[in-house]
């Protein structure tokens, strides 16, 4: 009964027809799904005589319409967008955290040196001197915030990277046993459709997290690599450690390894770049901004002098752990380099100053050395407690001391006989710290003698900067410019041929460093650890705030050397000042975040165009699906049509023979 | 042919959409805020622009307030100083008046106004600006002029470095002059010995201002020997002779031959009848000179000529601190009070007695308008010739005070000019800094309206488009 047969194998091509195309429309909306087409042959034909009749219809299989190429580049292109929305997540809040405003860091940068500049008009208006500390003081509370920030920032990327990582073993996991059951499925000559949709979907969650070979899934059922190559999904689960390595980067071990693993895709790879990169990159490139500002406005705030005058007692706000270990050793927390240290102890009854010099070098000194060191200058007391480890300086009762470098009242003499005394006056305006010496050409009367020359020399370079002539014509006690503003003068009597003084005039009182590594009477302490802040001493009194180089309240020339600091490029700074490098800093992140948006934007862009080329294959249509059920309907009935009119055949044959 | 699922369609209409939205939402913020960049991201490179023009319109902004802070200032300074020229004007009018004065009570009216005029000097020298002193230099703490009222000597306790004021960009200008600068000018002109001692001005530079009194005694005499005649026991407090050997001649006449009785005139003043008991003889000379001396050892039968030496003392510091005459032309006396020295020329010395030493054209405005007073009262008992010589001296004092404080008021008004230059250009750049800031940042609302309303139409478009796709099935037709 070949012809039942035939009909039978035609109902059956069509139900397994309708059935597909009805699971096509069921799962049209489903994500990854891809349409199935069953495939139709037809059956062996039987011979009869010279004729072959064909016999029916068969199912060859139900195949899943993939086309592999686009199926490869839409796994690449979700893993670029996993990973660059996760950066532009990152980036979104950096964006915001730096946006500048009211209260910003930018905002109060700028608000600090307006504060200063404001100041210059009147140095000694203690609401001026306040608005200073104040902005000073919102610097380092926005510094503070934004540091907090990306801490808070990098531990909630830990906590991403955790989770991500527990994902990743989930995925890995689940599809290592569905891989188990295609296996089977495959082995026992089915075709796993559903299963390899299904597999295909968490291959596609996998790649949103990592990185993975191109091209999926070999055919040949082998494990899929992934990260490079260095970890294989699909045989067995894959178990990551997320650890913070010595110098505080985010990595992921292969506990296979024992070595860290470097994703070049997906979430992940935006994680741990976030974490490594852009987050303890903006945080060093913050705390090297804020460095350059407090290493200038420190040195000038310890090297100056403010309206109270000079200190009695001062203690480090920085220590060591051994004041007997050489302060190289202290490098990295305590930047000293060798140099001068300038100390002038003024006695307060008499106002007379001695400016000392010691020479500092912390690859032979250690903190003890230093303390030595000043304790040997009349009228100074130094030493470094154990307990604390913090350098205190003391003045005698009855004297203060300071480190503007002033000039001595009266220049040492070297070898004079003569009865005329000279002193000096007038404010350095030299860059450098200089020695000078000065010496008689003649002998003679002041104010008498013609000539009385004096010619006076730099020291180091044997330069005649000047020759002054106090003889006749020359009113004794009138002061003299030698140079740079330093002003000399004779008292009357009498001037031998090679009488000789030396003056050391500073600009630069402390060429070590060390006052504002130490936090000696500096504007800021603090670090990032434990935050930054206005040192406390100046932020319950203002009037500390070192404005003058004299000490005297209407001289403001080292608070025009802190509002220079707004114009110049600081040591360490791309070429910027502080609020042009600041500015550079923010934009940056600006730029990296507009970019990272770019990206997410463009690889969309190319995820939709992708979708819809592998829509045009494996996309479900719904009309298209309609019309396939219709026409399976169509040869359902046919078949059905034709079974019945052989029947009917059949019928008539019965009836002959009844 | 390419396939078109409706489920792409719909994908991608919906992500177009997304969008879309999220561009009118940008745009709607934009226009209700008028700011265009809002974070970094929105413009990098104009939020640096934004963040540069910012900090650079603050600091003009801070320029212009310290413009107007020192104008203030200096303008005070500035009225002040005019004042203080103003007051020298009436001085020189009363000095005038006082040249001509015949009779002293006259001059002593005057006296009385220049005295008002140099309290009112001392006022305007210490004014304040808001508390602060205009003429201490940097030194703010500082009342600048203690005065004693009586010589009317101004002791300046100031600083003497400028109080400078910082302008931004670097620029630094002298607001806080220093007292010294404005009320003490530093010239030096001749010095004048006015009286009787014989003492003139020495060779070198003194350094001491305004006036000393120079104070020249007699300390011993002493007799050339050969006569026997020496001096007598008032000789140290009562002579009045003073020069080196040959200044000053006795002539002895030993009319006894013995050396009993005799007669000595000195300087060839009028003969003085003597005995050998004259151990304390008092002998004057023509010029009202007076000698003591002790003929009681005279050597019998001299007659003849013996040279004197007058042997005494310098002294500016009334008498505290002298140095011996050494009769040369360049003899330092320093004054204890002060450090300052005076050079003499004490080789004319023939006398003691109290000179006037004048440093002309040191005197401050201080001493200028106490001198004048103290000459118009004419304290110094100067006779009417040297009194109009003195008053000339004032006038010429009056003029170069009135000539250096114009200097001053000059140097001022250059600082105010250049301050006015300085606000001009800052308020300039501001107008600049701000517009640019404003295009930088500013949202264009016409641009961002038009720009609204195509995202919006493009969002109909899109929504409408769909709608229609959708209207068409196969189920509509089974």
């Amino acid at each position: 009964m070949y012809q039942f047969d035939l009909g039978l194998s035609a109902i059956r091509a069509s139900q397994v027809g309708l059935r597909t195309t009805s699971n096509n429309l069921a799962n049209a909306a489903t994500p990854g799904y891809h349409r199935q087409q069953v495939l139709l042959t037809d059956n062996l034909p039987v011979t009869l005589g010279r004729l072959q009749l064909g016999t029916g219809v068969s199912v060859a299989g139900v195949q899943r319409l993939v086309d592999s190429a686009i199926e490869s580049a839409l796994l690449r292109n979700r893993s670029g967008q996993s990973e660059a929305s996760t950066r532009l997540s990152l980036l979104n809040r950096l964006d915001s955290l730096l946006t500048p405003g009211d209260g910003s860091l930018a905002n109060e940068v700028t608000r600090l040196f307006d504060a200063l500049e404001q100041l210059a008009s009147r140095p000694n208006e203690a609401v001026l001197q306040r608005q200073v500390v104040t902005a000073a003081q919102g610097v380092t509370r926005e510094l503070n915030t934004a540091l907090a920030e990306i801490r808070r920032l990098q531990e909630d990327t830990r906590s991403q990277t955790e989770i991500a990582v527990r994902e990743l073993t989930q995925l890995s996991t689940d599809i290592a046993a569905l891989n188990r059951q295609i296996q089977i499925q495959q082995a026992q000559g089915r075709e796993p459709n559903d299963l390899l949709d299904r597999r295909d979907a968490l291959v596609t969650r996998l790649a949103e997290l990592i990185d993975l070979a191109p091209g999926g899934f070999p055919p040949d059922g082998s494990p899929l690599p992934g990260a490079a190559g260095t970890l294989l999904f699909g045989a067995a689960p894959v178990e990551l450690r997320v650890e913070l390595s010595d110098n505080g980067e985010l990595q992921l071990i292969s506990p296979d390894w024992e070595v860290p693993i470097a994703p070049a895709s997906g979430k992940l790879a935006a994680l741990l770049e976030g974490h490594n990169h852009t987050l303890a990159g903006l945080r060093n490139d913050l705390l090297s901004w804020f460095d350059a500002l407090r290493r200038g406005l420190d040195q000038l705030q310890a090297t100056g002098l403010g309206l109270t005058g000079g200190s009695t007692r001062l203690e480090a706000a920085r220590a060591v752990t051994d004041p007997d270990v050489r302060l190289s050793a202290f490098a990295a927390e305590l930047p000293i380099t060798a140099g001068d240290l300038f100390i002038t102890v003024t006695d307060k009854a008499t106002g007379d100053r001695t400016t000392s010099r010691i020479a500092i070098d912390p690859s032979t000194h250690s903190l003890n050395d230093v303390a030595a060191l000043l304790d040997a200058i009349p009228g100074l007391r130094a030493l470094v407690p154990p307990a604390t480890g913090r350098l205190v300086i003391a003045a005698a009762a009855g004297y203060e001391f300071d480190f503007a470098g002033r000039l001595d009242q009266q220049p040492t003499p070297d070898s004079v006989s003569g009865t005329a005394a000279a002193s000096v006056g007038g404010l350095y305006t030299g860059t450098k710290n200089a020695q000078w010496e000065v010496v008689a050409i003649d002998s003679g009367t002041v104010g008498a003698t013609s000539p009385l020359r004096l010619e006076v020399r730099d020291v180091t370079t044997g330069v005649v900067l000047k020759t002054i002539d106090v003889g006749l014509g020359y009113e004794a006690g009138r002061p003299l410019t030698l140079a740079d503003g330093v002003t000399w003068q004779c008292s009357p009597g009498t001037i031998q041929a090679g009488d000789r003084w030396t003056l050391t005039p500073v600009a630069q009182p402390d060429q070590t460093g060390l006052l504002s590594a130490l936090g000696l009477k500096s504007f800021f302490t603090g670090g990032p650890q434990d935050g930054f802040g206005v040192h406390p001493d100046l932020a319950a009194n203002p009037g500390q705030l070192a404005v003058s180089r004299t000490g005297l309240s209407g001289e403001s020339g080292n608070l025009q050397r802190m509002i220079a600091l707004r114009n110049s490029s600081p040591d360490g700074s791309p070429g910027e000042t502080i609020e042009g490098w600041l500015a550079g800093l923010i934009t940056g992140i600006g730029l990296e975040t507009q970019f990272a948006r770019g990206e997410t934007d463009q690889l969309a862009s190319v995820g939709t165009r992708l979708a819809e080329d592998r829509d045009a294959l494996s996309g479900v249509d719904p009309n298209e699906e309609m019309l396939a059920l219709l026409r399976w309907q169509q040869g359902f009935q046919a078949a059905t049509r034709f079974i019945s009119i052989i029947q009917s055949t059949m019928d008539d044959l019965l009836r002959i023979l009844a | 042919m390419f396939r078109v699922t409706m489920s792409q369609t719909l994908a991608s209409t919906q992500a177009e959409l997304t969008r879309r939205s999220a561009t009118a939402a940008k745009l709607q913020a934009d226009l209700a805020t008028g700011v265009r960049i809002r974070r970094p991201s929105d413009d990098p490179r104009g939020q640096q622009i934004v963040l540069n023009q910012r900090a650079q319109l603050q600091q003009v902004e801070s320029r212009l307030r310290s413009i107007a802070e020192t104008r203030s200032r200096l303008d005070h300074a500035h009225r002040q100083i005019l004042d203080v020229q103003q007051l020298f004007v009436q001085a020189k009018t009363l000095a005038l008046q006082g040249r001509q004065a015949t009779d002293q009570s006259e001059r002593d009216i005057l006296a009385a106004q220049v005295d008002r005029l140099l309290e009112t000097l001392v006022q305007l020298a210490n004014a304040t600006h808001e508390g602060e002193p205009l003429f201490a230099g940097a030194d703010l703490n500082a009342t600048p002029f203690s005065t004693d009222s009586p010589t009317g000597e101004a002791t300046y306790t100031g600083s003497t470095l400028p109080g400078q004021r910082w302008l931004a960009d670097g620029t630094v200008v002298d607001v806080l002059y220093s007292g010294a600068d404005v009320f003490q000018p530093g010239g030096r002109g001749d010095t004048l010995v006015i009286g009787q001692t014989g003492a003139a001005a020495g060779l070198g530079t003194s350094s001491a201002r305004g006036t000393r009194s120079l104070l020249v005694q007699h300390t011993a005499t002493l007799v050339s020997p050969g006569s026997g005649v020496q001096a007598g026991a008032s000789s140290p407090g009562g002579d009045t002779i003073l020069g080196p050997a040959g200044t000053h001649q006795l002539t002895l006449v030993d009319e006894s031959g013995t050396g009993a009785y005799g007669t000595v005139s000195l300087n060839g003043g009028p003969p003085v009848a003597f005995t050998s008991a004259d151990t304390d003889l008092r002998v004057t000379g023509p010029g009202g000179e007076v000698v003591y001396l002790d003929l009681s050892n005279i050597t019998p039968g001299f007659n003849g000529t013996v040279d004197l030496t007058g042997e005494g003392t310098l002294s500016v510091d009334g008498g505290v601190t002298s140095v011996p005459i050494d009769y040369s032309s360049a003899q330092g006396v320093l004054d204890s009070r002060d450090g300052t020295i005076t050079y003499i020329d004490s080789r004319g010395i023939v006398r003691p007695g109290t000179d006037l030493v004048e440093f002309t054209e040191t005197l401050d405005a201080f001493q200028t308008l106490a001198r004048l007073r103290d000459e118009l009262r004419n304290v110094d008992r100067l006779p009417a010739q040297e009194l109009a010589a003195a008053l000339g001296r004032r006038l010429d004092d009056l003029d170069r005070i009135s000539t250096h404080l114009l200097a001053v008021v000059g140097d001022q008004s250059a600082t105010l000019q250049q301050l006015d230059r300085m606000q001009s250009l800052s308020e300039d750049l501001q107008l600049q800094v701000q517009q640019l800031l404003a295009d930088t940042e500013g949202t264009d609302y016409a641009a961002a309206t038009i720009a609204l309303q195509e995202q919006q139409t493009w969002m109909q478009f899109s929504l409408a488009t769909i709608v229609r796709l959708f209207d068409i099935s196969v189920l509509n037709y089974l």
